[in-house]
């Protein structure tokens, strides 16, 4: 938010001084741009902040297992702390203060997760370990959606991803389980509109699908996850208009499919061992992959696409001069050649960009950054 | 309250219900299996470790934590980690499995309990087969956390060091267990307090 703003000041600024634009008219953008501005401001962080602080407080004062306060006080306690929260939330929003409102939510539901845990201390309760993760994650979905609760949801996503790492480590297998309570998350970020939640939930399900790699076939099906990375950016790009008309996510897309298909990538040509000739391939795969996200983040202004594109050409070529083609010799000459192809690429994208009408190439790149 | 509730103070009330209501369900079923579950006793072997979340506790093995698998009374493959261990009380009043089968069995014994169990080891799935070629099966009951106060596992280990320690449990129908208290040398010198 604040660089949109710094960046559209700057524009501003220049856009007046060449006449397009007057001056009270830019003092009128200025002025809806602050208006607009979403909670996320000092106060709404340091008390979501507080909140989540306040939940290790009680996780670690449940560890602690206090020997001098029985049983039934400490429950009373757990209870009068989720109440007290509620009953927070409930004025907080009564009095139109919604950002504080939500700190008291996010309290609530991690008092409710340190009640989970004292329950389970109390009685000795040794069963299956992630489910006590997996309940209080149903615990802070149904917060969410009844109070339409974007922190609430959040941890519900994160408690999500967690009980499926866990589960997994458990019983080696995909966790197919984990995709009915990611939907149902995402759904409630659907429903409440909120971008950073959504951006949460495609970065659990990225995780996953990253994680197929290593559960399916035995642990070698890292060729799945590259396709399905590659069919998510390449549906991006192929019908990203179409998709836009519904919902402006074509970007998004294109970001998540690249870090799937690099994950991919990366594990087969550094995890999976193969013949130099098959690293040399990929290798060649992963950087002509890499440079056409490049191409297609420059013509549509993707500025997150762009650095994904760019980190992943630095953690490619350092991985692959670490890991060697055959010799040194062999990996000089790669680069070499890449790098040669890559200056060619270069100047056929400078004579396409001089040829081009400039004003026209910068009306599209703002319009999609 | 005279006033309306606006839809966002229903949703909070909700929510605080709910959570409170899935706490107390909890509670409320593990206070049924302490009340009404059968008192078995099993002998205990103590470790030490600590736990993330819930603080320290001492890590219980049983003697019945490692099971012949000649006990195992079927060929036939399961698919998830649960099978269930029939135990039978011999007249010294000690409790010996017996039986471990796939599924909880219909009919027992008066001098019968049985208990849901999960393989230790229990990567992957399964195969009820190839646990016959092995000699023992590593058997977990859900009973081998027993939490204490911060610092003070290192008394109860001491504790089993030099006495005969005893776990009392609390069993149900369904083969689910509840740690009830504690015995050294046959007398009970820690009982869970319900609540």
């Amino acid at each position: 938010m604040l660089s949109y703003r710094s960046r559209l000041d700057r524009d501003l600024t220049r856009w007046r001084e060449a006449g397009w634009v007057t001056p009270a008219n830019a003092d009128a953008i200025r002025a809806d741009v602050t208006s607009r501005k979403s909670g996320l401001d000092l106060a709404t962080s340091l008390g979501i902040l507080g909140a989540v602080l306040i939940g290790f407080a009680i996780m670690s004062f449940v560890a602690a297992n206090w020997p001098h306060m029985s049983k039934l006080v400490k429950l009373g306690l757990i209870a009068t702390l989720i109440i007290g929260s509620y009953a927070a939330a409930a004025t907080l929003f009564q009095r139109g203060l919604e950002a504080f409102g939500q700190a008291a939510v996010l309290a609530g539901t991690a008092a409710f997760g340190g009640g989970i845990m004292l329950i389970a201390q109390m009685y000795h309760m040794d069963g299956h370990a992630p489910d006590a993760v997996w309940l209080w994650g149903v615990g802070a979905l149904a917060a969410g959606y009844a109070i339409r609760s974007n922190p609430a949801l959040a941890l519900a996503m994160i408690l999500f991803a967690a009980w499926s790492n866990w589960e997994v480590s458990f019983s080696h297998g995909v966790h197919w389980s984990f995709l009915p309570m990611w939907a149902l998350t995402a759904g409630g970020f659907a429903m409440t509109r909120w971008v950073p939640g959504m951006h949460l939930a495609s970065l659990a399900l990225t995780g996953w699908i990253i994680s197929l790699g290593y559960q399916l076939r035995g642990g070698h099906a890292h060729e799945v996850v590259t396709l399905i990375g590659l069919a998510l950016a390449g549906t991006s790009i192929a019908v990203g208009d179409v998709i836009d008309r519904v919902r402006r996510i074509s970007g998004a897309m294109l970001g998540y499919g690249m870090i799937i298909a690099f994950f991919g990538l990366i594990a087969l040509q550094f995890g999976e061992s193969r013949s130099d000739s098959g690293l040399f391939f990929l290798g060649v795969l992963t950087l002509a992959v890499l440079i056409g996200a490049l191409a297609w983040a420059w013509r549509t202004g993707n500025r997150p696409a762009l650095w994904l594109a760019y980190t992943g050409f630095s953690i490619e070529i350092l991985a692959l001069y670490g890991k060697k083609l055959g010799t040194l010799m062999g990996t000089s000459a790669f680069f070499l050649v890449t790098g040669l192809m890559v200056i060619a690429l270069s100047a056929l994208a400078y004579r396409l960009h001089t040829s081009a009408l400039k004003p026209d190439a910068l009306k599209t790149g703002e319009a999609r950054s | 309250m005279i006033r309306s509730l606006s839809r966002i103070q229903v949703g909070v009330l909700a929510a605080a219900a709910l959570q409170l209501g899935m706490l107390g369900y909890m509670v409320a079923d593990r206070l049924w299996l302490l009340k009404n579950g059968r008192e078995i006793v099993l002998p205990i072997i103590p470790v030490d470790p600590r736990d993330l979340f819930r603080g320290d506790y001492v890590t219980l093995s049983f003697p019945v934590s490692r099971l012949a698998a000649n006990l195992a009374d079927t060929t036939q493959p399961i698919q998830s980690h649960n099978f269930y261990v029939t135990f039978d009380q011999g007249v010294d009043g000690a409790w010996t499995p017996s039986k471990i089968t796939a599924t909880i069995p219909s009919t027992r014994a008066p001098n019968q309990v049985v208990l849901k169990a999960k393989q230790r080891y229990g990567w992957g799935k399964l195969v009820w087969g190839r646990s016959r070629d092995k000699e023992t099966i590593d058997a977990l009951y859900g009973l081998e956390r027993y939490y204490v106060a911060e610092g003070t596992g290192g008394k109860l280990e001491n504790l089993a060091r030099d006495k005969k320690l005893e776990l009392v449990v609390a069993v149900d129908a369904k083969g689910n267990a509840a740690i009830k208290g504690m015995n050294v040398e046959g007398k009970r010198i820690y009982d869970e307090p319900l609540l």
